[in-house]
């Protein structure tokens, strides 16, 4: 452990494990056990002041990846580390500090807010644990920087409305508000922006960003779209099935990834300003399912460049430059 | 949360202190110091050293009108009239005329005049004096304002004169024999009188009866419980006890609970509660005759209009029925024992008036003889499915409209007697009010059906007149019709001549029993149980089969156990 | 709510509530027999003494005539004299409603608190051991027979050990010299029949709570109250049970309104002279007055009860309110 700290979250082989659901001759008698790892040993971090993409496609695991650091999904074994101090249920002291500083924006804004509840009781509402004592006048005073900051203005005229009587839009600019008003140091944004038009997709990218810059804000932004990723992260890493498939910086990644499955990803992207793939990678086959791993690496079955190796030896989670990260026998790139 | 619990709480008891403000039938600030004898100050229900209260657990309807003119339903005499209001004459134990308001009476040569001498030391509960004013208007006002519950027994007579002050006259066309029949209760004149067209009169209540009786009532809580207090200035002596009540109760387990726990000191078992109330030390039981019978009926009717089927009317089917029912049976297995064996119409209870059926025309169950007189008759099961015929195809198959809540069990058993003999019965279940329907206000759409009377202690006219032709249309339910019966009924009213009364009593059911519109199936018995630690000194009235425990001697002498 | 919506309501009400009076008539004098019918063997009927009968009843007066009177006394509240009884019938409900309400207000309640309670608590373990324990129990007693539970209990407690009497309302004949001695008797013949009673109903409702709580727990809403740091306890109270209540707010209304019309088993099983054993037994007397009144007061509470639930529905939840 550092004492002079630059990350503010670092998991480490992190693992969350769920149990399906069998027939009682299977469970009891046969004694087979049948796990999802829905995350498999995951070892990421992410610095202060920085937006790290968690990119990947459904099931890969990048939602129980947020949750699970948030200690809202139960962690089955590895650890997580925020600001050097160890995250775990029974450490309940901590835990309070944690929940203050460590925040999560939804995917689905018809969802996230509870309908009983005005704007301003919903943006209020953490100000129990933060500000305890703060009279009404006062709550006031912060549920208006708030919503302002969200982009909500006039803020007045939002903060005794109801959810149902906003847009997609407003509501998530709800829910940032809620968060920012509790300054948090990290921020997990699953999926913010995907139920959103796209017109307003930006400007709540923008948000994060001047909340970046502003406050000093962390951010896990978990996405499947990597175009949006570009946009705004730092770094980016790449999960398929459970594995980081690549990580590192957002150029990098972006123009000179060495992970097949990143340049299939990145092949069918038509990105502004840069010299656009005459051949667009397709990958075989569909995703195998997660009761069943394949063995080997991971992406072998659909893996266009897989040879004998990959099958049966699983590639190791190797630094191969300064900051990049990969999980493959052969990365190169695919011609 | 918590708070919608509490605030719930309060509210239900907030509720409960407001809303039981109307029930209290507890009695108002007003009456309880006229109402309240020194021994009633106490909380009954505790206090052994207070007045002596019987309390008897009835499981029926609740009656109706406490008005004895405008009630209609034999509970209402038990509940209420039979306590507070008498008669002229009545019965004793023998079922012999005995003396109640009237002292003594007379009847005149031509037997059509009957003069009553009336006992001058009566009072009415509120004081006033009982007199002839009071016996000539109870009799008049029935007549002229054609009220509902006695009109039929006055309406023969065509004078009530007032003698004098305690003398009175009743006077008949014809020789009334059937006096019994007459005897109304008796009701004050200074209060019944300012009701004076028939609308006034039957929107007369009587909430507050003052009567003769023995016991004056105190409070009604309907659907719950009647309560009477002694009249200690009875001029039949006071009753030993001090209250009686009358304790409603809607369901026959708690019903014997409340027996055993000693809540209530008197009531009738049932046949499915027998076993359990043997088994208690502390209650006795007895067992006895009731003038309840039950028969089984047939659509004797031959008017073109009915829907009978007409095979029902030939007497010889109906003879073979008779034998072909297992009569045993249906006493132990459909009445669980409680029932005897009847053949003639008018039940034992009823003393001399229940002829004997002589041995060598006794009908009894014998499935054979009842074949035999099928096939004499020309019914025969000539294709062979089980169900005879008569010559021209037409089958022996039959309807029979059953009140299910009384006669479920009774109507199978009769159904597979009549199987057995080769007669189809269809059973239709079905309540009281469709059959009375069926029977009384439409085109008698069926053939068989079950059925009751009470028979009356006091006179036999009353059921003997069901079978007239006359009653078609009124009081008859199997349509019968026989001019010699109706001839003998009209002889027996006017014979005053008590043997000479009772041989044309007798023959007239020999004339039942051979025709057979019904046939008897059982006379009900019934069950008394009362509590043996606390109470002696009952009588059994009649002194035949038994004899009910509860009835006007009883109330007058039970006293506690010594 | 707009005043044009609440107009509208009425309208509709008022059109259903005139329909559902009249057939009301209509439905008792359609069924086989009449009142004169069922006392027709015991009496010593006379041509001359029904007659009198049917002009007691209002029988002898040709239909329409008879649909007048009927129609009048609806609106007016004289129901009229009851055919059995001879007493006037508003005196008669009044008090067999206060008597059921009595039973009901207690016992209803207590039903639905238990199963709310008990629904929160099954749904905050779900899964676990407890949660299956409540669960199953309570499906279990809401199948058997309320009468069963009932005789089980009065035995208990009634017979065996003796501490409540074990019929009616109060102790018969007996005259109390105090309130509180009075209120004490009520009290003791309330116990059983009340816990029946609850024990009864809360079933239902425990069921129905359990699974909206279950829902409401996935909400995301509620995964953004934790991420706060929100305890569980306060979660609970102020976010998920709130929301859960919704549904079964309407439920719990309309019990709570049909509540006067009286528990049928319960009252006849403990002699409770109330609504329920009132109206089923003027069906078999075929008692025309009371049971018009009866069916009267039932539409009438049913349909304030659907009001009732529009308007209440509404202030619960905000979404419904200004549509």
């Amino acid at each position: 452990m550092n004492t002079e700290n630059t990350n503010i979250v670092e998991l480490c082989q992190l693992e969350v494990n769920f149990k399906i659901k069998q027939r009682f001759y299977e469970e009891y008698i046969k004694r087979e056990k049948k796990i999802v790892r829905a995350v498999d040993k995951v070892s990421l971090h992410i610095k202060k002041s920085e937006i790290l993409s968690l990119v990947g496609e459904s099931g890969s695991g990048k939602t129980s990846t947020g949750r699970a650091l948030l200690q809202l999904t139960p962690v089955t074994s590895g650890s997580v580390l925020f600001d050097g101090h160890p995250v775990e249920e029974k450490n309940k002291g901590y835990m309070k500090e944690f929940r203050k500083r460590a925040q999560m924006i939804f995917q689905d804004p018809y969802q996230s807010l509870n309908p009983r509840f005005t704007v301003f009781d919903i943006v209020t509402e953490p100000l129990l644990l933060t500000h305890s004592r703060a009279t009404l006048a006062e709550k006031e005073v912060l549920a208006l920087q708030a919503l302002e900051f969200a982009g909500l203005r006039p803020a007045a005229e939002y903060l005794y409305r109801y959810p149902h009587e906003l847009s997609g839009g407003q509501r998530q600019r709800v829910s940032i508000a809620t968060c920012f008003i509790m300054s948090p140091d990290f921020i997990v944004a699953d999926e913010p922006v995907s139920m959103l038009d796209a017109s307003v997709r930006a400007d709540i990218l923008k948000l994060f960003v001047r909340m970046k810059e502003e406050k000093g804000t962390s951010f896990l932004f978990i996405t499947h779209d990597l175009a949006l990723a570009w946009l705004i992260s730092d770094r980016v890493a790449i999960m398929y099935l459970g594995k980081i498939m690549e990580s590192g910086p957002a150029d990098i990644i972006a123009g000179g990834c060495l992970h097949p499955y990143s340049q299939a990803l990145t092949s069918v992207l038509s990105i502004v300003g840069e010299q656009s793939r005459t051949k667009r990678i397709v990958l075989k086959d569909e995703t195998p399912s997660p009761l069943h791993m394949p063995k080997g690496c991971r992406f072998h079955t659909r893996c266009p460049v897989s040879r004998e190796n990959c099958r049966i030896e699983e590639p190791e989670y190797r630094e191969i430059e300064p900051g990049h990260f990969i999980y493959c026998h052969y990365p190169g790139k695919i011609v | 949360m918590k708070r919608i619990l509490a605030l719930l709480l309060i509210g239900a008891m907030f509720l409960t202190g407001c809303a039981t403000q109307p029930t209290t039938p507890a009695p108002t600030p007003e009456q309880t110091p006229a109402e309240q004898t020194p021994a009633e100050q106490t909380p009954v229900a505790e206090a052994p050293e207070g007045p002596i209260i019987f309390r008897y657990g009835i499981r029926d309807s609740w009656p109706d009108s406490m008005n004895p003119l405008l009630s209609a339903l034999g509970i209402s005499q038990t509940f209420y009239h039979d306590n507070m209001y008498e008669t002229l004459i009545g019965l004793d134990a023998e079922l012999n005329m005995e003396a109640r308001l009237a002292e003594s009476w007379e009847t005149s040569e031509d037997g059509l005049t009957w003069t009553f001498h009336l006992r001058k030391d009566v009072k009415w509960h509120d004081g006033e004096e009982f007199d002839a004013d009071d016996v000539v208007y109870s009799y008049q006002v029935n007549k002229d304002l054609e009220l509902p519950r006695f009109f039929a027994s006055v309406k023969d007579f065509t004078e009530v004169k007032k003698v004098d002050d305690y003398t009175v006259q009743l006077v008949t066309a014809e020789p009334k024999a059937n006096i019994m029949d007459a005897m109304i209760d008796l009701v004050p004149e200074h209060i019944f009188s300012q009701y004076k067209t028939k609308d006034d009169m039957l929107a007369f209540a009587n909430e507050s009866p003052i009567g003769t009786g023995a016991f004056i009532f105190v409070e009604d809580a309907k659907d719950g419980f009647v309560r009477y207090k002694a009249n200690d200035d009875y001029w039949n002596g006071r009753p030993v006890i001090d209250e009686l009540v009358y304790v409603y109760f809607s369901n026959a387990d708690t019903l014997i609970q409340a027996l055993e726990k000693g809540e209530i000191d008197f009531c009738g078992v049932g046949a499915a509660q027998q076993d359990y109330v043997k088994g208690l030390a502390n209650i006795t039981m007895h067992y006895f005759d009731s003038n309840a019978f039950n028969e089984l009926g047939f659509n004797c009717w031959d008017d073109p209009a009915s829907k009978g089927n007409p095979l029902m009317r030939d007497v010889k089917i109906r003879n073979a029925i008779g034998y072909a029912i297992d009569y045993d049976k249906i006493v132990d297995y459909a009445m669980g024992g409680l029932a005897s064996k009847q053949a003639q119409l008018l039940p034992e209870v009823t003393g001399k008036w229940s002829w004997k059926v002589p041995d060598d025309i006794r009908v009894d169950y014998d499935p054979e003889k009842a074949k035999q007189i099928l096939e004499e008759a020309g019914y025969s099961d000539r294709d062979g499915d089980g169900i005879r015929e008569d010559a021209s195809g037409n089958k022996l198959e039959f309807r029979m409209s059953i009140i299910e809540s009384d006669y479920r069990d009774c109507a199978l058993v009769v159904e597979q007697s009549l199987k057995d003999v080769g007669i189809k019965t269809n059973i239709e279940f079905m309540d009281t009010g469709r059959l009375s329907d069926i029977i009384y206000s439409q085109d008698f759409d069926t053939d068989m059906y079950m059925w009751g009377w009470y028979a009356r202690y006091s006179d036999p006219s009353y059921i003997l007149s069901a079978m007239t032709t006359d009653q078609i249309g009124n009081r008859s339910d199997c349509f019968y019709s026989n001019p010699e019966y109706d001839q003998l009924y009209v002889q027996q009213t006017k014979t005053i001549d008590m043997e000479e009364r009772v041989k044309i009593v007798h023959k007239m059911q020999e004339i039942i029993y051979r025709d057979s519109p019904y046939l008897i199936l059982y006379n009900a018995k019934r069950i008394n149980a009362y509590n043996n630690e606390r109470w002696e000194n009952f009588v059994e009235y009649p002194a035949f089969g038994g004899g009910n425990l509860f009835n006007y001697y009883s109330k007058l002498q039970v006293r506690p156990k010594q | 709510m707009s005043f044009r919506y609440i107009v509208n309501r009425l309208f509709y009400t008022l059109f259903m509530f005139l329909f559902i009076v009249s057939l009301n008539f209509m439905l008792f004098r359609l069924m086989p027999g009449d009142p004169l019918t069922m006392v027709s063997k015991e009496i010593s009927s006379s041509p001359e003494g029904r007659a009198t009968l049917e002009r007691m009843y209002g029988l002898d007066k040709p239909l329409i005539h008879q649909y007048g009177d009927y129609m009048k006394s609806m609106v007016t509240f004289d129901f009229g004299t009851s055919f059995h009884y001879k007493t006037p019938v508003r005196d008669l409900l009044g008090d067999k409603i206060a008597n059921s309400l009595i039973l009901g207000m207690a016992a209803v309640p207590l039903g639905i608190a238990i199963g709310i309670l008990g629904g929160i608590i099954a749904s905050a373990r779900h899964g676990k051991t407890a949660d299956m324990l409540i669960t199953t129990s309570s499906m279990v007693i809401y199948a058997v027979p309320t009468f069963w539970l009932a005789m089980i209990l009065l035995m208990i407690f009634g017979v065996r050990l003796g501490w409540v009497p074990i019929n009616s309302m109060l102790t018969p004949g007996a005259s109390f010299a105090t309130k509180a001695a009075y209120l004490k008797d009520l009290f003791h013949h309330m116990i059983i029949p009340v816990l029946s009673y609850a024990i009864a109903i809360f079933g239902s409702y425990l069921l129905i709570m359990r699974g909206s709580m279950i829902d409401v727990f996935s909400e995301d809403y509620v995964l953004t109250a934790r991420a706060k740091g929100l305890k569980e306890k306060p979660l609970i109270r102020k976010h998920v049970v709130p929301n859960a209540l919704l549904p079964i707010s309407t439920s719990v209304i309309y019990s709570l309104a049909i509540v006067f019309t009286g528990a049928f088993s319960i009252e006849v099983l403990f002699s409770w002279p109330g609504m329920g054993k009132l109206m089923v037994e003027s069906v078999t007397r075929r008692d025309y007055p009371v049971m018009q009144a009866a069916n009267y007061l039932i539409a009438v509470a049913v349909i304030l009860a659907n009001f009732l639930m529009d308007i209440v529905y509404g202030w619960l939840d905000p979404r419904v309110r200004l549509g």
